[in-house]
């Protein structure tokens, strides 16, 4: 579209339709039901992006709109096997796994480790701290993961998405999804219990 | 706490995912149960897994995303070109034709820069000789009225949703498949200087620079409007825009395009509001003093309808692109306001209608057709107007 254009109104309409009615428009190149399949689940792809640390906040914006673009693109193969948003939680890893080669991707996890806010309910400022530290140390841990097992985890114990859904989301059978979450505990614990030794 | 548990376990002990599953907010697993409550190995490895759990769900949520975010992700969702969808199945092929439903009309439009189509070709001519449609992108929500395929990069949106259907096509060629409309209901192709409003037909219009240049209908109706005049066609009729003419210094007026063929518009016969009408304007007047502009706007656009070569289709239009704007629509009060200064340019509230267009544009970020739009009403009667267009011609001056 170029600036001379006045800018796209929305139809209320639109936001009646089912996502599989959505999914239909979108894969017909409909950029309004694109717009509000976004609306629907872009916050939950922004948070999930988030919590797996792998990209910098200054990105997160175009990983989204690029998860979205992807929608569209996909949107023709869509077998209604899976929901839509579990759907595009798939698509959003998938982007995320692609911008996560990058370079950005060191970058990404300090940053993550340093603007890592503190915990909503500190107790005492004793326990303030030592909870904070465990905290650090399971963000610190947990950016060594593997991404497949970050992703896991991030769905399963960040997210509390049903393992089911989650082998949905990445096209895996259930038991890879609870071998996966497992191997993940394990490293994380066998990481904190580490750095907790060499303090 | 040290390392798992697990590597403590016996050989009859369940595997560890089932451990794992079972510490996740997943249904019970009875059998698993059984075992842990008299293993304490397991049971042992079965509360670290739910402890770690717990401490996971401990870590702060991100923040979420920004307003700002939002309204850019959606802005650029938006105006994302299209481009070729990997795979349509046959879902979605099913979901769009029941869409469109059965009785459909078939609807081309074109914008292109191309030369105009040789006159007096027949449709089938045109079609023969026209290159086969490469379906780019459609639109095809379940209440519109038309499912829409881009041909190429077109360049459209649509601007308004049904009973007034309005798509606006920049750029480009699309095609449209159009339901056939019931009684109060409009579907029309606009572009910068003109307009096309379907009738229940088939028909392909061409243009260029955001002007019509050509339309010739091969089945049903098509009503023209361009250039400040009104053209009826049917089946065989065809009408064509005179060439350009020479550039002439200085800005163009976007309606000073003459149109060779269009005829006159036809004298207004009747230029008294009817009672009807008369209680139609009361009617939509009351609603937007009550604040139901919605409601306004669909009621005076229903009087334009009605009052069409009528003096009072001229308030209808005005008020009803004022009403459109007070629901905070601003893509569809600046056409409307476009479309009644085009069709009015010597009404006397030209110069309101400039500047209100003119604030949309700047909204818009569309400084310089919105400057254009403020010059327009430096010279209006009323001070207020003339304040608000010097107003605006100062914020769209280029320090």
């Amino acid at each position: 579209m170029t600036d001379r254009l006045i800018p796209f109104r929305r139809p209320s309409d639109l936001q009646q339709l089912p996502d599989e009615a959505l999914i239909s428009g979108a894969a017909a190149g409909d950029n309004g039901a694109l717009e509000e399949l976004f609306q629907r689940h872009g916050d939950a792809v922004y948070r999930i992006l988030s919590r797996l640390r792998t990209i910098d906040r200054r990105d997160l914006d175009d990983v989204v709109q690029t998860t979205f673009i992807e929608v569209r693109r996909s949107a023709g193969s869509f077998d209604g096997r899976a929901a839509v948003g579990t759907w595009v939680i798939g698509i959003a890893l998938n982007v995320a796994r692609r911008h996560a080669r990058g370079e950005v991707r060191r970058r990404a996890a300090v940053s993550a480790i340093a603007e890592m806010p503190a915990p909503a309910v500190p107790a005492s400022p004793y326990e303030e701290a030592a909870h904070r530290q465990l905290l650090v140390r399971l963000a610190s841990a947990f950016d060594e993961l593997p991404h497949d097992l970050r992703v896991v985890f991030t769905l399963c114990d960040l997210e509390g998405m049903r393992g089911v859904d989650v082998a949905r989301t990445l096209d895996v059978p259930e038991g890879t999804v609870w071998r996966r979450l497992h191997d993940a505990r394990a490293r994380l614990r066998d990481r904190i219990d580490h750095q907790k030794g060499a303090r | 706490m040290t390392r798992f548990a697990w590597l403590a376990r016996g050989r009859h002990c369940p595997p560890a995912w089932k451990l794992t599953r079972a510490a996740s907010s997943e249904p019970r697993d009875p059998e698993l149960e059984t075992h842990v409550a008299a293993c304490a190995a397991c049971a042992a490895e079965l509360g670290t897994l739910r402890e770690l759990a717990a401490e996971a769900r401990a870590l702060p949520a991100p923040s979420g995303m920004s307003s700002e975010s939002r309204a850019a992700i959606s802005a650029r969702l938006l105006a994302a070109p299209p481009e070729p969808p990997r795979r349509e199945s046959a879902s979605a092929r099913s979901a769009m034709l029941l869409t469109a439903g059965v009785a459909t009309i078939v609807v081309a439009i074109a914008v292109v820069v191309a030369p105009i189509v040789r006159r007096g070709a027949s449709p089938e001519e045109q079609a023969s000789t026209a290159p086969p449609p490469t379906p780019v992108s459609a639109s095809v929500p379940r209440t519109s009225r038309a499912s829409i395929r881009a041909i190429g990069n077109a360049r459209f949106f649509r601007a308004q949703p049904p009973p007034d259907e309005i798509v606006r096509l920049d750029d480009g060629r699309i095609e449209l498949d159009v339901i056939p409309l019931a009684a109060g209901e409009r579907f029309r192709v606009v572009t910068d200087h003109g307009e096309v409003e379907v009738r229940g037909t088939s028909f392909e219009v061409l243009a260029s620079n955001g002007s019509l240049r050509s339309v010739s209908v091969s089945r049903g109706r098509v009503e023209v409007r361009s250039g400040g005049g009104l053209s009826v066609l049917d089946a065989g009729d065809r009408w064509e825009e005179a060439p350009p003419p020479a550039p002439a210094p200085g800005p163009t007026a976007p309606e000073a395009t003459p149109a060779r063929h269009l005829p006159a518009p036809k004298p207004r016969a009747n230029q008294r509001a009817s009672a009807a009408e008369s209680a139609l304007f009361d009617r939509a007047w009351s609603a937007l003093r009550a604040g139901n502009a919605g409601d306004a706007a669909v009621t005076f656009a229903d009087l334009e309808r009605r009052a069409r070569g009528h003096a009072i289709e001229e308030d209808a239009l005005y008020w009803r692109a004022v009403s459109v704007a007070r629901t905070k629509d601003s893509a569809s009060a600046g056409l409307l306001f476009r479309e009644f200064l085009r069709r009015f340019p010597a009404s006397s509230r030209r110069g309101e209608a400039a500047v209100a267009l003119g604030w949309i544009l700047l909204d818009g970020e569309n400084v310089s057709e919105a400057r254009h739009a403020f010059e327009q009403a430096l010279a209006d009667p009323a001070a207020s107007v003339r304040d608000s267009a010097a107003e605006g011609v100062r914020r769209t001056t280029p320090r």
